[in-house]
């Protein structure tokens, strides 16, 4: 029984080298598992899916290498989706972080370089760059997109119809069909300043740990979707490729090493508890 | 006689006034209507020209001349009305129109106000952090030398920046070097050291102790395997409901969402009383001790 | 919303008196209860634990901005501390990111420090704006626990994803952690982590009940008032909704359904 008490008070380093190997094993050998798709997941597809041929999507991707391992697989599969299906896009970044834009620009390449090589910028999508002002400029881009932004992240006038034809139709929210927040935490003002006032859909992809805050909002409406960290982007990328072998999105990869470090810690617990016991057993 | 007293209070009272004021507005844009009531008309667009509005008031047609002072509404099947341009209504819009009320016209550059004095806290950052570092190398304490690349990597940074949005050239690749090669990976490493931590804390803390710790664990359990494929390939021979990834939705779905709901009430509530307290200067313990 | 309509006016205003009603009544010396909040009456054992040893304490007041509610309330047990370290003759090292944190905390450390009787103990390099980033930042405050030895730590405000990295190199130290955040879904890691942690509302309520002062247990009073008129239409609505449906006319003029 000495043993098993001593269960409960592994050196720390054990564990992060359990966790180390844990993730990082699926690095080395390629493995993809089949994922359980969540309604919150199908709700933002099939909202996205239903986009009438003249409204945009307004992105909202501020994030940077922090929390890109969730973030950018949720941003990858909805530019995808939105490549795919031919609806323009637009992306800001709000706050949090001024590298949103260059992230941003990373997916895109990636996706126009391996996936759409005929998409066009301008044309299929427009970075606007980095904005501060929280509620007061999400109630500008609401009223009037010019009165926020002059010029995009190029530098490149908004009413330059030659290099960006896509912004001469969009004017105010009345042409944005859905907004999508993604980073760390969205802002719920989003919500508040811009759901509560013109009724615009709103959806969220945000980090695990942060989505508990944000499923009442998916039972009362104000959210059309969410993609909960890595997994919403891999049950995301299971929605467009229905066979797994087609799927490569960064969310179908680290979903492998997040279910293994999910394992790891549920297994420490575990001993964690047995030594728990037994050491209460040898005190009697 | 000691002026430092006087002058505290008179600082104190100064921005305890702009406090006011600057709360004052925000209460008043939201709380006063954008036209003035009992001048204001509600009706259905007959036709619009540029010298005045044609609706249609309770079966009767109304004209109301274009003024610069005229602020009109249209309604929307969802949320609030909006704000419209005469020139943009269509025959046929539910609108209400009269003369403005001014305070919402100024909304737009009192919040450009606060957007760019918000801006200015990144400066005031970099001039705080700049100060530490300079008077750190002035007195050489302790690894100072970590203060000299402090330095040394805000001019990088800066130099760096200029080259976003660059094609090509020796711009594009100091970017890439600071954001993509130093940045990106670092920031990425602090981040998952989260990870490890998150590990051993589980480990450390989550033990059965009593009957809630017992749930606690069990709901942690469910949630966990319910959020990878692992969950799913365990339990897809059962029912629907017995399956755990079901079972997670549930708990994140439904008991989670409630009690999520009821912090937030009262946070709200919380959140309201302080700003209240902070608007009228009521705030006592640590920032305005003495009466103003 | 871009403008109050009825409902939301009646709710303001009901609000506001009630919160301002209890303000002045609790000014006028009818105070009120407020139940033990086991986190808040351990900061007092932890001062004193780090003053015995000769140690220094942190108090890292969030990641918030200084306008967030969260980071006032935090300022105010900031208050708190820094004017019990004084009073034991110790010292208080306050880290953050935020910059206009940095002469709000300086202020409110200087003036404890006066108040009781020892301004020469207040050091302005104990404020420290140690970086522009939350992550940074809890790096940085990880080194100082190592190199200054600290024996507590104190971390109330808002939090992000760092809390962890805050906590746990601070755990190793031994030092004695009090946490409290308005953050709801960092509350688990703060569990985990730390001694004691001050859940949600409790970090707003903690000024009130660490300074007692009438203006704030006033402020909790109202506050609580407001919620029993919160809870009250909720089970109106959801009675109603239940026997008469969505056309009832209280739901209708609520505006839930619109």
């Amino acid at each position: 029984m000495e043993w098993l008490a001593r269960l409960q008070s592994i050196d720390r380093r054990w564990i992060y080298a359990a966790i180390w190997v844990a993730c990082a094993l699926p690095f080395v050998v390629n493995i993809k598992l089949p994922v359980y798709v969540s309604p919150e997941t199908r709700r933002l597809y099939e909202f996205i899916e239903k986009c009438p041929p003249d409204k945009v999507v307004l992105v909202d991707s501020v994030w940077d290498a922090g929390s890109q391992g969730e973030n950018w697989g949720q941003v990858e599969v909805v530019f995808e989706h939105l490549f795919r299906r031919r609806i323009p896009f637009i992306v800001i970044s709000l706050e949090v972080t001024p590298l949103g834009p260059q992230f941003a620009d990373k997916v895109i390449e990636k996706l126009v370089r391996e996936k759409f090589p005929d998409r066009k910028y301008g044309v299929d999508w427009v970075n606007l760059g980095y904005t501060k002002g929280g509620w007061q400029a999400m109630q500008q881009i609401a009223k009037d997109i010019r009165q926020q932004y002059k010029k995009d992240s190029r530098g490149y006038s908004l009413d330059d119809a030659e290099r960006l034809p896509l912004m001469q139709r969009v004017r105010n929210i009345e042409d944005i069909y859905l907004i999508y927040s993604v980073t760390y935490s969205p802002l719920e003002d989003w919500i508040a300043f811009i759901h509560g006032v013109y009724g615009t859909p709103i959806a969220f992809g945000c980090a695990g740990i942060q989505s508990t805050t944000y499923y009442r909002y998916l039972l009362s409406g104000q959210l059309v979707g969410m993609l909960v960290g890595v997994r919403g982007a891999a049950e995301y990328d299971a929605l467009l490729h229905p066979d797994l072998r087609d799927r490569n999105s960064l969310g179908t990869k680290l979903i492998v090493p997040q279910a293994f470090g999910h394992l790891v810690i549920i297994v420490a617990v575990i001993l964690g508890n047995i030594g728990y016991f037994a050491a209460r057993r040898r005190r009697g | 006689m000691d002026w430092g007293v006087p002058v505290a209070m008179t600082k104190r009272r100064f921005i305890a006034l702009v406090t006011f004021l600057a709360g004052l507005y925000y209460f008043l844009e939201f709380v006063v209507p954008p036209t003035i009531p009992w001048r204001t008309v509600q009706g259905e667009v007959v036709s619009v020209s540029p010298q005045s509005i044609t609706l249609l008031v309770n079966g009767q047609e109304t004209q109301i001349p274009v003024e610069p002072t005229l602020k009109v509404y249209r309604d929307r099947p969802t949320g609030a009305p909006e704000s419209v341009e005469p020139a943009q209504l269509r025959p046929g819009d539910r609108v209400s129109a009269g003369p403005t009320t001014y305070l919402s016209d100024w909304l737009t550059s009192v919040n450009n106000f606060f957007i760019v004095l918000g801006s200015m806290a990144w400066g005031m950052g970099l001039i705080s952090l700049a100060m530490v570092h300079s008077s750190n190398i002035r007195r050489r304490r302790p690894e100072w030398y970590g203060s000299v690349l402090f330095f040394l990597a805000v001019g990088a940074g800066m130099v760096a920046g200029f080259g976003y949005g660059e094609k090509s050239g020796w711009l594009k690749e100091v970017n890439n070097v600071v954001f993509n090669y130093l940045l990106r990976p670092m920031s990425s490493t602090v981040f998952s050291l989260l990870t490890f931590h998150m590990a051993t804390a589980s480990y450390r803390a989550f033990r059965v102790k009593s009957g809630e710790a017992m749930l606690m664990m069990v709901s942690a359990f469910i949630v966990m395997l319910g959020q990878i494929p692992i969950g799913m390939w365990l339990t897809h021979g059962l029912p629907s409901y017995l399956q755990l990834p079901v079972m997670a939705q549930w708990i994140l779905y439904i008991a989670n969402s409630a009690a999520v709901r009821g912090m937030w009430f009262g946070m709200m509530v919380g959140a309201i009383a302080v700003g209240l307290r902070f608007w009228l200067s009521l705030e006592r313990g640590a920032f305005f001790d003495r009466e103003l | 919303m871009e403008h109050a309509n009825l409902q939301m006016l009646i709710a303001i205003v009901l609000f506001s008196f009630l919160i301002l009603w209890k303000i002045f009544t609790a000014r006028r010396g009818r105070g009120g209860f407020i139940r033990r909040i086991p986190g808040l009456n351990e900061i007092d054992e932890a001062i004193g634990r780090a003053t015995e040893m000769g140690r220094p304490m942190i108090f890292h007041p969030g990641v918030g901005e200084v306008q967030n509610v969260g980071t006032l309330a935090a300022l105010g047990v900031l208050g708190y501390v820094a004017r019990k370290a004084a009073q034991m003759g110790s010292r208080v090292i306050v880290t953050t990111a935020i910059p206009v944190v940095v002469p709000v905390a300086e202020d409110i450390v200087k003036q404890a420090y006066a108040q009781a009787g020892r301004p020469d103990l207040f050091n302005a390099d104990d404020v420290r704006f140690l970086a522009a980033s939350a992550d940074q930042l809890a790096l940085a405050t990880a080194n100082v626990m190592e190199r200054e030895k600290t024996a507590a730590h104190f971390f109330f405000g808002v939090y992000d994803y760092t809390s962890l990295l805050l906590t746990e190199p601070g755990q190793r130290t031994g030092a004695i952690q009090i946490a409290g955040t308005d953050q709801y879904f960092q509350v688990p890691f703060f569990i985990a982590s730390c001694d004691y942690t001050v859940i949600g509302e409790e970090l707003y309520a903690a000024s009130a009940y660490l300074t007692r002062e009438p203006t704030m247990l006033g402020s909790l009073i109202g506050q609580d008032y407001a919620k029993i008129i919160v809870l009250a239409v909720i089970v109106l609505g959801a009675l109603s909704t239940t026997l008469m449906g969505t056309q009832n006319f209280f739901v209708q003029w609520i505006g839930v359904y619109r």
